[in-house]
């Protein structure tokens, strides 16, 4: 923005007439580096009695200029364009070989052309970030520093430093809440470094292409309440282990995982886990055969078997499919399409008061298979992203098998192009449908 | 603004330079300093907002006008076929443009949208500040701010060295 044309006589000094619990409300909206640079600006603004800041959120972003932005996002958007592109001849079902899209080849090219640039921003950025971060946290002991509650490195590469890194920000700081986002790269950590330290008070830890093995088994896991694995993180370790390893945790999230990851079976009697997410991890399958006091199971991505075992006090399930079917293998005969409806109730459903179900993408069709009849005390049912063109029998099945309803909301979306994308008809059948249940009791 | 349908109570703004603004008090309850003053029935005829002058008010509630049909409906909304992220859209256009005055109209805003304690407005109001603060160089910020470096060389130093992170 221009601050010349505005900067009149009549408004000189006019920030200074600003109270200070004005600049100070200013200042707590700022991200901690800059609210600490403000301490340049003068006396004043040094002198301000703002909260103490306990959370820092060091991110390469900022090192990285607006132009590399700018080029990233022409290549997603020329990824995007043949994304759309590919999806539009699917839904028509012409598959045409990719070399031949135009879309195709404009996101290679610009893919070949752009990357040496964008490496070159990266490494250049990185070099500043090390030197921050560096300063931050490999800081001499008689630098005054306030605590860190809360720390979050996001970084576009490793670094010879990112092991100490980890090492003094849970060891030397006493950071409880760690996230460590390494892009571009992946970082092994041993966390059984920390095992000697005193100050280690780590409860929240989000990694990301960050990983550790699991076996053997560093004490630092063990106090965890919440644990996040994102990309290469989440490949390693099984989830059986990391449960055992961390018996205190009490939230897993397992998050865009590349690649399939095999099925998993839970059974750890000990487990204190509350809750378990599962984002784009596209497993095979969820066996939860026992996980005593999980509340809530949450699946984003790939359609996945789940079987229930022992969850005596699961209520909240949500499960949010989107089929792909990126083969590119020609299914019209319809045997792949159809996803019967029992699959969502494996095993010994548990007594579910909540059950979300969104299935997106061409081969969702959901075919009509007796259920088990074990929903008393089911109370909300949300089914969205019904396709306009589908039965919907299916789901005046599900409802006859939960009396104790409470709310029902079907979203139907339309498949069609003259229709908006992405436009949702919300149709609330609590009204009418109520009283059907109650005749079918 | 006088023929309003009935049923819905009107309130009173005056402001210290004399002028008088009849708004509903669904509007003037966005402000919770107001609120507060309608629910201790501090408020029976006409509430005077000191330190505010006409012309920042009527802008004051001109903003509040536009929001408060969205905030009270939003959960009837939800139920509707109007989609609430192009609304929401619509508000976002309407602000960047409300906002879109001099500096010392904007830094009045702040101190209303602070005195009157209008969270949607003092975020709108301070986000220039705070984006001008987070995108230039000190001295810019300075000259935006109309500070004066009044450290010793020295002492800027030890600011410096001791906060070495936040100015790498």
């Amino acid at each position: 923005m221009r601050l010349s044309e505005e900067h009149s006589s009549c408004c000189e000094d006019k920030i200074s007439s600003l109270p200070d619990e004005m600049l100070i409300l200013i200042i707590d909206k700022l991200d901690a580096r800059t609210a600490i640079s403000t301490t340049i600006l003068s006396r004043r603004w040094r002198d301000l009695p703002t909260y103490p800041r306990t959370c820092y959120d060091l991110t390469v972003d900022d090192a990285l200029p607006p132009r590399y932005h700018r080029l990233k996002q022409i290549v997603m958007e020329a990824k995007a364009g043949y994304e759309a592109e590919k999806n539009a001849l699917k839904s028509d079902d012409s598959y045409a070989s990719r070399d031949q899209l135009y879309s195709f080849k404009d996101w290679k090219w610009k893919v070949r052309l752009l990357t040496p640039i964008l490496q070159r921003y990266e490494r250049l950025a990185m070099r500043r970030y090390v030197k921050r971060v560096n300063a931050f946290l490999l800081a001499p002991n008689n630098v005054q520093q306030q605590s860190i509650q809360k720390l979050r490195l996001q970084a576009c590469g490793t670094s010879n430093f990112t092991d100490q890194w980890i090492t003094e920000a849970i060891g030397r700081w006493g950071v409880e809440d760690l996230e460590l986002v390494i892009d571009n790269s992946c970082w092994r950590y041993d966390f059984r470094l920390l095992d000697g330290c005193k100050n280690v008070r780590l409860k929240r830890l989000v990694l990301s292409n960050c990983y550790h093995r699991f076996a053997p088994n560093p004490l630092t896991f063990q106090r965890l309440t919440s644990l996040t694995l994102c990309k290469e993180s989440s490949r390693m370790p099984r989830v059986d282990d990391i449960l055992r390893n961390c018996v205190q945790l009490v939230n897993l999230r397992l998050k865009d995982s590349s690649g399939c990851q095999p099925a998993f079976h839970i059974f750890v009697p000990n487990s204190k886990l509350k809750s378990l997410q599962l984002d784009n991890y596209n497993t095979v399958g969820v066996y939860l055969g026992l996980v005593p006091y999980l509340e809530t199971f949450a699946c984003r991505g790939q359609p996945t078997i789940l079987h229930y075992g022992l969850v005596p006090r699961l209520r909240h399930v949500s499960l949010n499919f989107l089929q792909t079917g990126d083969d590119g293998k020609n299914d019209s005969s319809g045997s792949n399409r159809t996803y019967r409806l029992s699959k969502f109730f494996l095993g010994w459903p548990p007594p579910l008061e909540y059950l979300v179900l969104q299935l997106r993408g061409r081969q969702m069709w959901i075919e009509l298979t007796a259920i088990p009849d074990q929903f008393n005390h089911l109370k909300k049912l949300f089914i969205a992203n019904v396709q306009m063109n589908w039965d919907t029998f299916w789901i005046l099945h599900l409802l006859a098998a939960a009396p104790a309803l409470e709310s029902l909301h079907v979203h139907v979306r339309s498949s069609y192009n003259f229709v908006k994308r992405g436009t949702l008809f919300l149709v609330g059948f609590e009204r009418f449908l109520k009283p059907r249940i109650l005749n079918a009791v | 603004m006088a023929t309003r349908e009935a049923g819905k109570k009107m309130i009173m703004l005056k402001s210290p330079d004399g002028m008088e603004f009849e708004v509903e008090e669904a509007v003037a309850m966005e402000s919770q300093t107001i609120r507060k003053m309608i629910e201790d029935d501090c408020a029976d005829t006409a509430i005077l907002i000191p330190n505010i002058n006409s012309k920042i008010l009527s802008r004051v509630i001109e903003y509040c006008n536009k929001h408060v049909p969205t905030t009270g409906a939003t959960g009837a909304a939800a139920s509707d076929t109007v989609a609430p992220a192009a609304l929401a859209e619509d508000l976002k256009i309407w602000d960047a443009e409300f906002i879109k005055v001099n500096r010392a109209t904007r830094f009045d805003l702040i101190q209303a949208a602070s005195y009157l304690n209008i969270k949607g407005l003092l975020d709108l109001t301070s986000q220039t500040t705070i984006d001008t603060i987070s995108d230039n160089s000190l001295e810019e910020i300075r000259s935006f701010l109309s500070t004066k470096n009044d450290y010793l060389p020295e002492e800027e130093q030890t600011i410096r060295r001791e906060n070495q992170w936040a100015f790498q």
